[in-house]
Parts: structure tokens; C-alpha cells; sequence
């Protein structure tokens, strides 16, 4: 008795579309490196090779040089309880860890957070502002808006979370009130 | 005998190929415009972007800027290419690559526990501009989908023959 006939399906890669495949790739890398480089040579502002922080004027008056501490200097205001620290980064991060006794005023609900917060905090009291990373906007516009509010002594801790972490610094889990 | 269907130009009837053409050209022109979109705030602003990529803390100084420079242009013109349907394998591929790089960054940053925008469409660091990191997870991995459909669709054969 013959077997049934059976068809068998399979995918191939089109070995004939490989080359032009990889040709084309390379093309195109090298289009999208001549376009660029020849914008950015032609315009007033291009950018130099090599990157340096602070490229672009900012208006925030947060990203002033002023504003920013480094962990170095803000580990003696922890140690004395002479600063507030605040996280800018969403409840989720901020509860999985935080700094020892730092207070979670995320930036999406800044309005209603603020307000509880106002009440425990003098405005002459000293805050110092963290997120992830130095150039995070997160921590410069929530000392911003602090600022505007009337607190006379903020600042923001330069690349903020990552090295408070990196030195071992004092952090905790859960909610802080 | 051997059958060998081009998955990318026949189908086994008319219906089909008609569906698979139409299915072809829908994810062209959504990965085409997508990319096209993305690259558009970021070439008119490529300090911040390069200030986006920064915040990723992957790459070294030296290749910040050059990446904030090209990257964009190359997303313009792999959108482009799609768009008008040229040089398919090759856009098709490096559409691919770039969707594979970014959504590795995405997964390596969430487990890192960092914080930052995507700067997927926008050089913009205003954390208002962005959205939480699950989401631009689950947004890249749908475009990876169509990505990887593209890729079947226009470099894969299907080849049918007898059992042995």
C-alpha cells in the first residue's frame, strides 16, 4: 500500500538576497554617516567630535553650577541631619530603595505632594534634590519648581542615586513619611 | 518535485498573495513612518539628544556625539527607504539591528533601575516628554514584532517538497 504523499513546509533564507542584503546595509551606514557629518559641519551649531556635559544653554536655573552638590559634600549634611533629602523618581524606584530618610516627591504628582510637604519643611530648611544620573531634568525641574515655590536652599545632587550607591552611602527600602 | 514559493511575491492562490502584499505593505509603511517621525526632533536637536544618550551611561564620551549625530540620519533614511520601498533587504536589516540595540538598552537600563526618558521620538530630557520605562518596553517589543515580520516577509522563501 503506498504511503500517502505528505508535503513538508520550510523557510529558507533567499541565499540570493543575502548579498544585496548586506551591500545595501553597508550603503546605507555609510549614506547616514555622510548626510550627518555634512549637516553638522554646515550648521552654526554642530556639534564638536567629542562630547563634553553642558552643550546646550539651558534656561533652567536649576542646571546652574550653583545648584549641584557633590556626594562628597552632602554626605557630611546627611551624617548631621542638616539637609532634606528629597527623590524625584517615581514611587516604584523610590520604594524598592532611597536614600536613608529621604522623602518621595515625584515629579508627576509635585502639586498635591508638595503641599503635605510644606507643612514639615521650613523654607530656609536646606533640600537637596536626587534622581538618577547628573544630567537628569527630573531632579533640576523639581529643584526648580522648589525654588519658585520659595524655598531658598535647594540643590541637586550631582549624578544623584548612582553615586550614593556607588559609595556605600546609607539607603533603605519601603515608604518614608 | 520540488515547489519553491518566494513567500515575498506568491502566495498559493490569489487571495493570499493579495492578503501577504497588503500585510507586506502595512508594516512598510508603519516601521517606515515611525522611524521617519522618530528621527525628525532629533536631528533638529542633537545636543539633547546627545544629553539623552548620555543618560544612558552605555557608551563612552568619545562616541556620544557621533552617535547623537548619525543615529538620527540613519533612522530618516532607513524610514525613507521603506517608505518608497528601495534597497528593502538592506532597510529591512538595519531597521531590524536598530530595534534589537534599542530594545536591549531599554531591557539592560530597567534592570540597571535607572530612570531616564527613552529619547525614542523626542531629544527632549523633560521628564514630562517621556513615559514610564514598562511602556516604551512594551511599545519597541510590538515594533520588534512588525520588524521581525518585515524581516520573513521580504528576505524568506518558503520551500515545500515531499516528505522523505
Amino acid at each position: 500500500m503506498p504511503q500517502p504523499f505528505e508535503k513538508k513546509t520550510r523557510l529558507h533564507l533567499n541565499p540570493g538576497k543575502v548579498l544585496p542584503m548586506l551591500g545595501q546595509s553597508l550603503a546605507i551606514l555609510l549614506l547616514a554617516g555622510a548626510l550627518a557629518t555634512a549637516v553638522n559641519l554646515w550648521r552654526p551649531a554642530g556639534l564638536s567630535f567629542h562630547y563634553q556635559g553642558d552643550q546646550e544653554p539651558r534656561a533652567s536655573e536649576a542646571s546652574e553650577k550653583s545648584v549641584w552638590i557633590e556626594v562628597e559634600a552632602a554626605e557630611p549634611l546627611f551624617a548631621l541631619k542638616k539637609a532634606v533629602f528629597i527623590d524625584a523618581r517615581p514611587p516604584g524606584l523610590y520604594e524598592q530603595e532611597h536614600i536613608s530618610g529621604a522623602i518621595n516627591l515625584p515629579l508627576d504628582s509635585f502639586e498635591t505632594s508638595l503641599e503635605k510637604m510644606n507643612h514639615k519643611i521650613p523654607m530656609e530648611t536646606m533640600i537637596i534634590v536626587y534622581c538618577d544620573g547628573k544630567a537628569s531634568e527630573r531632579s533640576s525641574a523639581l529643584a526648580k519648581a522648589l525654588l519658585l515655590r520659595g524655598h531658598r536652599n535647594v540643590k541637586v545632587l550631582e549624578k544623584g542615586w548612582d553615586m550614593w550607591v556607588a559609595q556605600e552611602l546609607p539607603i533603605e527600602a519601603g515608604h518614608h513619611s | 518535485m520540488e515547489n519553491i514559493h518566494d513567500f515575498s511575491q506568491h502566495g498559493a492562490s490569489g487571495e493570499i498573495q493579495g492578503r501577504t502584499r497588503w500585510r507586506h505593505l502595512g508594516a512598510r509603511f508603519f516601521l517606515g513612518f515611525i522611524f521617519v517621525y522618530a528621527s525628525i526632533d532629533k536631528i533638529l536637536h542633537p545636543a539633547a539628544f546627545a544629553e539623552t544618550i548620555h543618560n544612558y551611561q552605555i557608551l563612552p564620551d568619545l562616541l556620544i556625539n557621533v552617535a547623537a549625530v548619525v543615529l538620527p540620519w540613519l533612522e530618516f533614511l532607513i524610514g525613507s527607504l521603506m517608505i518608497l520601498g528601495l534597497w528593502m533587504s538592506g532597510a529591512v536589516f538595519t531597521c531590524n539591528g536598530l530595534l534589537v540595540v534599542f530594545f536591549a538598552t531599554l531591557v539592560f537600563n530597567l534592570a540597571r533601575g535607572l530612570d531616564i526618558d527613552c529619547g525614542c521620538f523626542t531629544a527632549s530630557t523633560d521628564p514630562s516628554s517621556g513615559g514610564h520605562m514598562l511602556w516604551y518596553l512594551f511599545r519597541d517589543g510590538f515594533f520588534l514584532l512588525v520588524g521581525f515580520y518585515l524581516f520573513h516577509a521580504t528576505l524568506f522563501q518558503t520551500r515545500e517538497g515531499p516528505s522523505r
